[in-house]
């Protein structure tokens, strides 16, 4: 009988041949399933990165500020000094309690403002003052300045700049963000 | 007949007549293959042959109407057949089948043909080498082809597996390159851009104070100097001026000589006279639809 050598033959042939298949086409599978995968989420990552970088560059300047510090007087009076006016311009500093900005709850925006009163200043000064500050403490915005006739102070009889009352409105808008991530 | 047993010629075809074989007609409906004698059919010959049905060897092929012939020889006449003979065939059918199953030259020729008794345990030897030898290379060729293919298999595996490392690499390297903080967080980059999108939300909600200071300045550059005025108030924000006057006599020419920033309107003013002193309260404003409402911050810093 010839069918039994022929069938362990073609046996022997077809086992070897599943075997080797069996042994490297699901690996082959699974790892052209991961390539799929992993090109697939660098996709996604580039398109988010590509997203995230053009969302930070349009964010607006002041969302990349660090929160104000401390020592409102002393920034002030460093400014009186950088303006040359005497720290006796200086009438009354009314900071106000940090406030939310209104950002609602995807961004964590606040905002500090201050009333800096000068007194017995003239024009140039305030604008001395005014040029020392936007310098010094970019942080902080003039957001309104309020100029009227000081009545402590006479006008000078031989002509010259009127003394003025000076009240200006600082205001400082940032992201409270304990991470600083908004300044990326 | 040439050939002699010392010297068999290879691809001998020995015809034997008729009447050296046994001949059956069996039914048999569904069977088309020519060759060895089915197991089924075995009881059946068994019936019909004279001769112990171990001692015989049968072959058959189909016949027309559901019905298979088999021709049957002595196995002891089949041992003496010489060593190169190929095939053996009958010369002719018995008379029985010519009658009623088959009439066509051909299909009598056919049906020799297709009567090989040296098939199975008598089948030749160069025949059985030479079949094992093409069942051999076939099969060595699908092995062959298998193993090509598995070895294929393993280098796209491999080649693949370094195209994801590479790619799963590349993906790690830009999350730690965009945000390097939080880079060792699941899904950071989602994460990031959901806390961006919500802050630009966030940030379109807020509404910045602009810079008194450049108002402020853009108006004072404006101010009538040659007219004699007493300023008594000027109040800026970074989008208006409110500014009050006072001065002797008309003031049309006080206020055809006040220039409003470039960008700006200003609003009607509000005059009142007592005692011959004029006392003007004038408003001006950015125009928000003015395309170079923005020259006064240029022109101020």
């Amino acid at each position: 009988m010839t069918a039994r050598p022929v069938l362990t033959l073609w046996l022997l042939a077809l086992t070897l041949s599943a075997g080797a298949l069996m042994l490297t086409a699901p690996a082959a599978s699974r790892s052209h399933q991961r390539l799929r995968s992993e090109l697939a989420r660098l996709a996604v990552a580039r398109a988010q990165a590509e997203e995230i970088n053009l969302l930070r560059g349009d964010a607006p300047e002041w969302t990349r500020r660090p929160p104000p510090g401390s020592g409102l007087a002393e920034r002030v009076s460093g400014a009186l000094a950088a303006a040359g006016l005497p720290a006796t311009a200086l009438a009354s500093l009314s900071p106000a309690a940090e406030a939310d900005a209104g950002g609602g709850s995807g961004l964590r925006a606040r905002k500090r403002r201050a009333v800096v009163t000068l007194s017995g200043v003239t024009l140039p000064q305030v604008g001395g003052f005014l040029a020392a500050w936007r310098e010094l403490e970019p942080a902080w915005t003039v957001a309104g300045v309020d100029l009227a006739q000081d009545p402590a102070h006479r006008p000078p009889t031989g002509g010259g700049d009127l003394p003025l009352r000076a009240s200006i409105a600082l205001e400082a808008l940032y992201v409270d963000d304990p991470s600083g991530a908004s300044r990326r | 007949m040439t050939t002699s047993r010392m010297e068999p010629v290879p691809n001998e075809v020995v015809r034997w007549p008729a009447e050296r074989f046994y001949w059956a007609v069996c039914e048999a409906p569904g069977w088309s293959r020519s060759g060895l004698l089915p197991e089924g059919l075995r009881p059946e010959l068994e019936d019909l042959a004279p001769e112990p049905i171990d001692r015989l060897h049968a072959v058959c092929t189909p016949l027309p109407n559901g019905r298979v012939l088999v021709c049957a020889a002595r196995r002891e006449d089949l041992d003496g057949l010489t060593d190169g003979t190929l095939r053996l065939v009958p010369e002719s059918l018995p008379a029985f089948v010519l009658g009623s199953a088959l009439d066509a030259d051909a299909s009598i020729e056919q049906a020799c043909a297709s009567l090989d008794l040296l098939v199975g345990p008598y089948e030749p030897r160069p025949l059985r080498r030479a079949r094992l030898l093409r069942h051999a290379l076939a099969a060595a060729c699908i092995t062959m082809c298998s193993l090509v293919a598995a070895f294929g298999l393993s280098r796209r595996e491999a080649h693949w597996s370094a195209l994801a490392d590479a790619a799963a690499a590349a993906r790690e390297r830009l999350v730690s390159e965009t945000v390097p903080e939080t880079a060792h967080q699941p899904e950071a980059l989602a994460v990031e851009l959901a806390r961006l999108r919500q802050g630009r939300e966030g940030a379109q909600r807020v509404r910045p104070a602009a810079d008194a200071a450049l108002a402020l300045a853009a108006v004072l550059r404006g101010w009538p100097v040659d007219e004699p005025a007493r300023p008594q108030s000027v109040a800026a924000t970074g989008t208006g001026v409110s500014l009050s006057v006072s001065l002797d006599g008309d003031p049309a020419p006080f206020l055809r000589a006040l220039q409003p920033p470039k960008g700006w309107k200003a609003g009607e003013p509000r005059i009142n006279t007592s005692g011959g002193t004029t006392r003007i309260t004038l408003e001006l404003r950015a125009d928000p639809g003015a395309s170079d409402a923005g020259d006064v911050r240029e022109g101020a810093s």
